[in-house]
């Protein structure tokens, strides 16, 4: 009995804690609007869209650095830096900052030297946000062995499902070794239904 | 492009060999290597979709990977 109303405790809490998205309904001249609908498509609403709107963030400092060699688009770890989201509006803008540096300092001519990182988001295994070199893209340079920090934004307006979403970083290189630092260097993910 | 993961034991510290790990995945591989991933936990060969995940060759270059990995461990 006291397992029971201590789990019908926490569930009326929980209710009260958080509310979903409900699509407006549409007033009709002479009805009155009731209080459920009231309280569900005005109070309830206003909440959700005040202070209770899907959020998800991921400060990883792990004890080793990511690198990659891969030409083509691929996560950066798609267990540990992999956001998920259960969003309403079918929008999701989605930032992430972090530290790299690119082994190669000499390629190329003139004075666009070094290897290349770029950088996006992947919606659901499938959806880039970016172009062909994704939302952002660096040169090293010849600069030696200096790091980057990086900050990248992306928004999906199309293909964000009104469910549960993953959204991956992903990286790519022109080719020898890019290099994400987490040894002491924190990788951020922050996504938000907007 | 696909991949094929090997774990590893966090901390196995095969980054600091990303070159010469990329260059056994590419002996083995050739183009259908599309390059390598070295985590905290795992290495992941990225692959052409020209190779299946169980082909031979594939198989080759992990064993390779593989005995690299316990040959430094050895070393």
């Amino acid at each position: 009995m006291r397992t029971l109303w201590r789990f019908l405790t926490l569930l009326i809490f929980r209710l009260l804690l958080t509310s979903s998205w409900s699509t407006p309904n549409t007033a009709v001249s002479g009805a009155p609007i009731s209080a459920s609908d009231y309280n569900t498509y005005v109070r309830d609403d206003l909440n959700y869209l005040f202070s209770q709107r899907p959020r998800s963030s991921i400060f990883r400092e792990g004890v080793a650095n990511y690198t990659t060699s891969s030409t083509s688009f691929t996560a950066v770890d798609s267990t540990n830096l992999r956001l998920t989201m259960t969003v309403a509006s079918g929008r999701i803008r989605v930032e992430a900052t972090f530290t790299v540096r690119h082994s190669d300092t000499s390629s190329g001519s003139g004075s666009d030297l070094g290897g290349t990182i770029s950088f996006d988001f992947l919606l659901n295994g499938t959806t880039r946000c970016g172009s062909t070199n994704g939302v952002h893209r660096i040169q090293q340079g010849n600069n030696g062995t200096q790091q980057r920090t990086v900050s990248i934004v992306g928004e999906f307006t199309t293909g964000v499902v009104n469910g549960s979403n993953t959204i991956d970083l992903v990286w790519l290189t022109s080719g020898a070794t890019a290099t994400m630092f987490n040894s002491g260097y924190p990788i951020t993910m922050r996504g938000n239904e907007f | 492009m696909h991949e094929v993961e090997i774990s590893f034991e966090e901390g196995h510290g095969l980054q600091d060999y990303h070159s010469d790990v990329d260059a056994i995945a590419r002996d083995a591989l050739g183009d259908d290597c599309y390059g390598i991933s070295v985590n905290p936990d795992s290495v992941r060969i990225h692959l052409s979709d020209d190779i299946a995940g169980d082909d031979p060759a594939v198989e080759a270059a992990i064993q390779a990977i593989e005995q690299f990995y316990l040959e430094l461990q050895g070393g």
